[in-house]
């Protein structure tokens, strides 16, 4: 009969340890040097992003500058900006903790936005908190010249409705109606 | 108390032999496994990035080919490839006339690799993570170079890729880790646990039923059985020293108990008489006399034997030539023989040397024409010989006596033992005479044989090996 102590709890974690660590790998460095095709096509855009007011009622946008890298998309550097949180104290994050963006293209002036299923699952689910999350992704995608409609993918599915309440297995419009 | 007792067990575990051997088979296990994931990884990047290049370059030729056939750069829709990838369309000028992320139309790009692209080279360039391609467009009619296809691919979000792989690698890792683990654990704990039994065998050791009974039991020829059995083999060895000792001892007391007895009824009946004749005191102190040689000569003998036990150290090897070492023995004895009225004879001895102690060899082969003529019929005879054989010189002591069964021979030579105990200790021997001589030939590497006839005599052959030094001298 084998009995474990916390001494063979602490081989154990000792052992996990060095498992973990195997599995570590390095990074390589980005862009070039100033002068290049790399810094040309760098750029600071600025653009509106909309996050939720301080009573999270309503939407409220913020005029945010984000630094596009040479083959990022400005709709790339809005979903950053909307993850990111704002930046002024009075608005409210918009997007579900963990959330990771997965893939931003846009095409024909539809822009397909894939998350992480964090997206779904750590949503708070009321009714108007989901819309509000859903048309502060479309309204800040809309305010880019190119994208018309914006079209949301859970871990690169389509998916019937966003928690409960909203489908979102369309193209969605902008609806201002959420802006204060 | 309690707590202390369990912090004890705990570095008793900590310093136990599988704990150890499972700590080294798994760091040896991680170390590996981060080796080929380390390769793996590197490898699958390069493979990657080859892909990406190779990706981008046929898209880049592919977009410079349709331009080219449909002679239009107005439009980049449906160029979308992916979401690290960008796709610009120059002009002569070098101007960016289209966009896929329209957010450059109107700027100039650098001039050194438009120069060589507008020269209708198609040029690949890395900077950093970026990797480019810059495709000419030619016309097909006028054979000139129109504009130039830029693609440019960020190979940075191979990272991405790299850090979403890393997860499910360390997903795996503790989906599989941990019960590896275990199983090597289990494995280590299961290939040990004898040992545990075979120290619980060993700490009890001194308990006879535990020696018996607790003796682990091994289906295999493994380790542990070796280790089981040679502690087996050691024990009887130990067991059989005990009781050699012990009858050793015993066998000592009951020989000098045997003349001491006697002197003491000798002088107990001589005080007890009064008045008793000269004649008669001087024949019990002959006696006495006698028994007190008897004593001194088992004394002498054990300590004879005792040396001997000290090994080859207690030898002093020195070329002797036999026919001359039994001629003198056969001249010292001679008076015990003439005594008995037997007569000695050197039957037949080649002119040989051999490497021995000269002084042992001496008592040895004194020690068998003794017993020769002590256990001799009247009128008898000893015959003493030496040859060579293949490999070895043959001393044999032939007598004509009354022969020794042989059921006697295997203890024939141990100590104390007698063929026939009344006839010996009357005959005044110590019960070591054999004893002595199988030691001293066995120190010289030899062995003695017996052949026997009962009413006809025996055969006592020394067996010495011929060493190559002593054939050269012979030669």
């Amino acid at each position: 009969m084998i009995h474990f102590s916390r001494s063979h709890l602490a081989g154990m974690l000792c052992v996990y340890l060095i498992l973990l660590m195997g599995c570590g790998t390095g990074k390589s460095s980005t862009f070039a040097a100033k002068g290049s095709m790399a810094d040309l096509l760098s750029q600071e855009v600025t653009v509106k992003v909309y996050y939720l007011n301080e009573d999270r009622s309503a939407l409220a946008s913020e005029e945010r500058t984000i630094l596009l890298g040479p083959t990022e998309d400005i709709s790339l550097g809005i979903m950053r900006a909307l993850v990111d949180g704002p930046v002024e104290t009075e608005h409210r994050s918009v997007i579900p903790r963990e959330t990771r963006i997965l893939d931003v293209r846009v095409k024909n002036g539809s822009c397909t936005v894939d998350l992480s299923r964090e997206f779904q699952v750590n949503h708070e689910g009321t009714e108007l908190l989901e819309k509000l999350t859903i048309y502060a992704i479309v309204n800040s995608l809309a305010e880019t010249e190119r994208i018309d409609k914006v079209q949301i993918l859970i871990e690169g599915e389509k998916v019937d409705t966003y928690k409960s309440y909203l489908s979102i297995d369309h193209l969605l419009e902008p609806d201002m109606s959420f802006v204060e | 108390m309690a707590l202390s007792s369990k912090q004890n067990r705990g570095w008793i575990f900590l310093k136990s032999v599988h704990f150890r051997i499972f700590i080294i088979t798994v760091t040896v296990f991680c170390l590996f496994c981060s080796l080929l994931v380390g390769a793996s990884i590197r490898n699958w990047r390069s493979s990657r990035q080859e892909q990406i290049r190779s990706e981008a370059d046929r898209y880049a030729n592919m977009i410079a080919s349709e331009i080219d056939s449909r002679k239009t750069m107005e439009t980049l829709d449906g160029y979308y490839i992916n979401s690290y990838t960008r796709v610009l369309l120059v002009d002569s000028e070098g101007i960016i006339v289209k966009d896929s992320l329209q957010l450059k139309v109107g700027e100039q790009i650098p001039a050194e690799t438009f120069k060589a692209v507008m020269g209708g080279e198609t040029v690949s360039e890395t900077e950093g993570t970026l990797y480019l391609v810059y495709v000419p467009i030619c016309d097909s009619d006028s054979k000139t170079v129109t504009g130039t296809v830029v693609v440019l691919t960020d190979m940075s979000s191979l990272d991405h890729e790299i850090e979403t792989g890393k997860d499910r690698l360390i997903l795996l890792t503790v989906i599989f880790g941990l019960p590896t683990a275990c199983l090597f654990y289990l494995i280590i704990y299961l290939s040990i646990k004898p040992l545990k039994k075979i120290i619980y065998w060993l700490e009890h050791f001194s308990q006879p039923e535990v020696r018996k009974y607790a003796r682990p039991k091994h289906k295999t020829e493994d380790e542990y059985a070796s280790i089981v059995e040679a502690v087996d083999e050691a024990t009887r060895d130990f067991l059989t020293m005990d009781q050699s000792r012990s009858e050793f001892v015993s066998n000592v007391s009951h020989e000098l108990k045997t003349p001491l007895s006697s002197i003491k009824v000798l002088t107990e009946s001589l005080l007890l008489q009064e008045g008793v004749g000269e004649e008669i005191y001087r024949e019990f102190l002959q006696d006495i006399n006698s028994e007190i040689d008897r004593m001194n000569n088992i004394i002498n003998d054990l300590l004879t034997l005792v040396r001997l036990e000290e090994g080859e150290k207690v030898m002093n090897p020195s070329p002797v030539s036999l026919k001359e070492l039994l001629e003198v023995i056969l001249r010292r004895v001679e008076p015990l023989g003439r005594e008995k009225n037997i007569s000695l004879v050197m039957e037949e001895c080649e002119d040989l040397t051999i490497e021995a102690d000269e002084t042992k060899l001496t008592l040895a082969i004194t020690n068998l024409i003794q017993n020769a003529i002590k256990y001799n019929r009247e009128q008898g005879s000893v015959i003493v010989s030496c040859t060579k054989k293949v490999d070895a010189i043959h001393i044999s002591v032939k007598d004509t006596g009354l022969g020794i069964d042989k059921v006697h021979f295997d203890k024939l030579f141990d100590r104390f033992y007698r063929v026939d105990k009344a006839r010996d200790r009357n005959s005044g021997g110590s019960g070591l005479g054999l004893s002595i001589v199988k030691k001293i030939i066995s120190l010289h590497r030899g062995e003695i044989l017996v052949d026997s006839v009962v009413g006809e005599g025996s055969t006592f052959t020394i067996v010495l090996p011929v060493e190559r030094d002593s054939e050269g001298d012979e030669e």
